[in-house]
């Protein structure tokens, strides 16, 4: 185990009757990370992070936490932070005693509390409030007094599930890039759960992504938005082209051929039937083949055209299937009806796997 | 049509407090015998009520049984309404409709099985065993108003508190229960007032000592119709207004009753 090792969780699993909430699932964490868990509705992100928490308990697996196992330490003692999505506040108590509270339990003097209560609330932001009642509170100020809360304690462990979720668009943005700032400036290693694939881009070093309580990719917001490894991954960040087909050996590599005819060389040694994914700004548009040069080049019909300031985005039509393209080329346009050709560089053609 | 509604709304208040008013206006008459609208206007009928031995002793039994039994049934509807919805018990829903029971069982039969219970235990005559019978037939008011409470709180918060470093105790004390204080408080109340009022059972099981103010006037009802009686319910009514009164600058009943 790492020296900066903080969370090492190790084939975890968790069944509620014939329902797999976690399906084996191993995650590490390094000291001061902010790693993000980017899964659809029942995916077993709030399971993950409540085994963490210590209020779900694991059917195997092992949880450590800077090196202690903590699968049998009870949820008061395991020095982990935790901000529900319903935030969870105290409603009998103001601002100040909802932050004071796990510095009371601890038993810590008086101006001492005082002390941590006031650097954070000014942290995040809420100095001034700390008579206030809960009620008496914005939505994002909440947020706020919620983290503030966890992080006063100085926990081994930030975990957030879902916290912005109850929030409109609009704040929802400002708290991501306000919870990135705090993290940067308190260095907490942060876990977040969201199943907003934009927000887990904003906020992560790192992102899982789980489904069906599996992890299936594991990577930074790039790599994940830029290398799906799995048809699962590519749809869910929202690949603009992905394309059923079949792969096979040819002379210079492999060639996918695309259910709706389209030609594509890939740089992987991949055979039988399969998906791949392209961006729509990896799509290359020519008006005659040999621009393509060595590259399979397929004939398209340019359907619709959208000029969106510096650049172009089209629809073109292959044999019936939609392909969107981003040209950046703003100089060269083509028309809405034109027949021109299209091609894609290997590296940027990407094959899925089920 | 605003007139239609105000009339509505004086008729509705009219039926609720009239026979309050008539009562109250009759406790001024200085007839010898209550009558309605009084004839002249005396307040000598108070003194005498106040004073007498029957209203003060009854005053004294009523407010140590009502006391009593709000003060056993924090405990028990507490424990009783939270343990029901929180904690994996056996045979729940048996213990949930016999919870219920009190109000199916009609108070007079109540009435007369706690009789035989505290006639085999030596309970008769002592006004404790008055309360208990207070709290035992009202409990489903207190069981209810936390179980409202205990329905309404974010099951989360006990879990936040725990990941704070709160052990269970101490998360009961210093989360759940503080969560749970407006049930507590609105369900106190009831069952304060219901067992100040209560008259059915109490009349099978109180003795010349124990005698509670609803038995007493309706012991001295059947004899006389002094003014004095009117006095006397004029101060019982002002009794419950300010216990209404008093726990609402207390605990802010506006924020609890919603
Ligand atoms: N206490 C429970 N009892 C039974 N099944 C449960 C329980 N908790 C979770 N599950 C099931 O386990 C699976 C994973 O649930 P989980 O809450 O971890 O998903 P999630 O990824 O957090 O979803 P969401 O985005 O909706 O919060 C779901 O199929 C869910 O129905
Ligand atoms: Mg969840």
């Amino acid at each position: 185990m790492g020296e900066g090792r903080v969370l090492e969780v190790r084939n975890l699993v968790k069944r509620y009757g014939r329902v797999v909430a976690l399906d084996n699932v191993s995650l590490s964490m390094d000291k001061g990370e902010f790693v993000v868990v980017l899964g659809p509705s029942g995916s077993g992100k709030s399971t993950l992070l409540m085994s963490i928490a210590g209020f779900v308990k694991p059917d195997s697996g092992d949880i450590y936490l800077n090196g202690v196992r903590i699968n049998d330490v009870p949820p008061y003692r395991r020095n982990v932070g935790v901000v529900f999505q319903s935030l969870a506040l105290f409603p009998h108590m103001t601002v100040y005693d909802n932050i004071a509270f796990p510095l009371k339990i601890r038993k810590m003097p008086k101006e001492e509390i005082k002390r941590r209560v006031e650097r954070i609330l000014e942290i995040v932001k809420l100095s001034g409030l700390e008579r206030r009642r809960i009620d008496q509170l914005s939505g994002g100020q909440r947020q706020r007094v919620a983290i503030a809360r966890t992080l006063v304690f100085e926990p081994s462990i930030l975990l957030l599930d879902e916290p912005l979720g109850a929030l409109d668009r609009k704040l929802r943005e400002e708290m991501q890039v306000e919870i990135r700032k705090i993290h940067e400036r308190v260095g907490a290693t942060t876990l977040l759960v969201t199943h907003d694939q934009q927000e887990a881009m904003t906020m992560a070093d790192r992102i899982v992504v789980m489904r069906d309580g599996r992890i299936e990719q594991v990577g930074t917001p790039e790599e994940i938005y830029s290398r799906p490894r799995t048809l699962f991954v590519a749809e869910f960040m929202g690949t603009s082209n992905i394309l059923k087909g079949t792969s096979r050996a040819e002379a210079g590599g492999t060639l996918f051929t695309a259910e709706c005819g389209l030609k594509l060389r890939l740089d992987e040694e991949v055979r039988g039937d399969g998906y791949v994914a392209i961006k729509a700004e990896h799509i290359r548009i020519h008006r005659v083949p040999e621009e393509a040069g060595s590259l399979p080049a397929t004939q398209a019909k340019v359907l619709r055209r959208f000029f969106e300031g510096d650049h172009i985005r089209y629809e073109l039509d292959v044999n019936g299937t939609l392909i969107k393209a981003i040209d950046r080329e703003v100089r060269r346009v083509f028309k809405a009806g034109e027949t021109v050709y299209i091609s894609c560089l290997p590296e940027n053609v990407r094959w899925l796997k089920e | 049509m605003p007139w239609l509604r105000r009339i509505l709304i004086a008729g509705i208040v009219a039926l609720f407090i009239l026979p309050n008013i008539i009562i109250v206006t009759a406790s001024f008459t200085e007839s010898e015998v209550i009558t309605f609208p009084p004839r002249g206007l005396t307040l000598k009928w108070y003194p005498e009520a106040l004073t007498s031995d029957w209203f003060l002793k009854g005053l004294v039994n009523s407010l140590i049984a009502a006391g009593f039994c709000t003060l056993l049934s924090i405990p028990v509807g507490v424990f009783a309404a939270y343990a029901l919805l929180r904690m994996r018990i056996r045979f729940r829903d048996i213990i949930q409709v016999y919870l219920l029971l009190p109000f199916t069982v009609p108070l007079i039969v109540q009435g007369v099985s706690l009789l035989f219970v505290y006639a085999r235990t030596g309970l008769v005559g002592n006004i404790l065993g008055v309360g208990f019978a207070l709290m035992e037939i009202n409990i489903p008011f207190m069981i209810w108003s936390v179980t409202s409470a205990v329905n309404a709180m974010d099951p989360n918060l006990e879990n936040a508190s725990k990941s704070l470093g709160a052990e269970e105790i101490q998360t009961f004390l210093y989360v759940t229960l503080p969560s749970l204080m407006p049930g507590v408080l609105s369900g106190a109340l009831l069952m304060f007032i219901l067992g100040l009022n209560e008259f059915i059972t109490s009349l099978i099981l109180v003795t010349i000592d124990t005698q509670t103010l609803p038995v007493a006037l309706y012991t001295k009802i059947r004899t006389t119709i002094s003014p004095s009686i009117a006095a006397a319910s004029t101060v019982y009514i002002l009794l419950a207004l300010v216990t209404i009164y008093v726990l609402d600058k207390v605990v802010g009943l506006k924020n609890y009753l919603r």
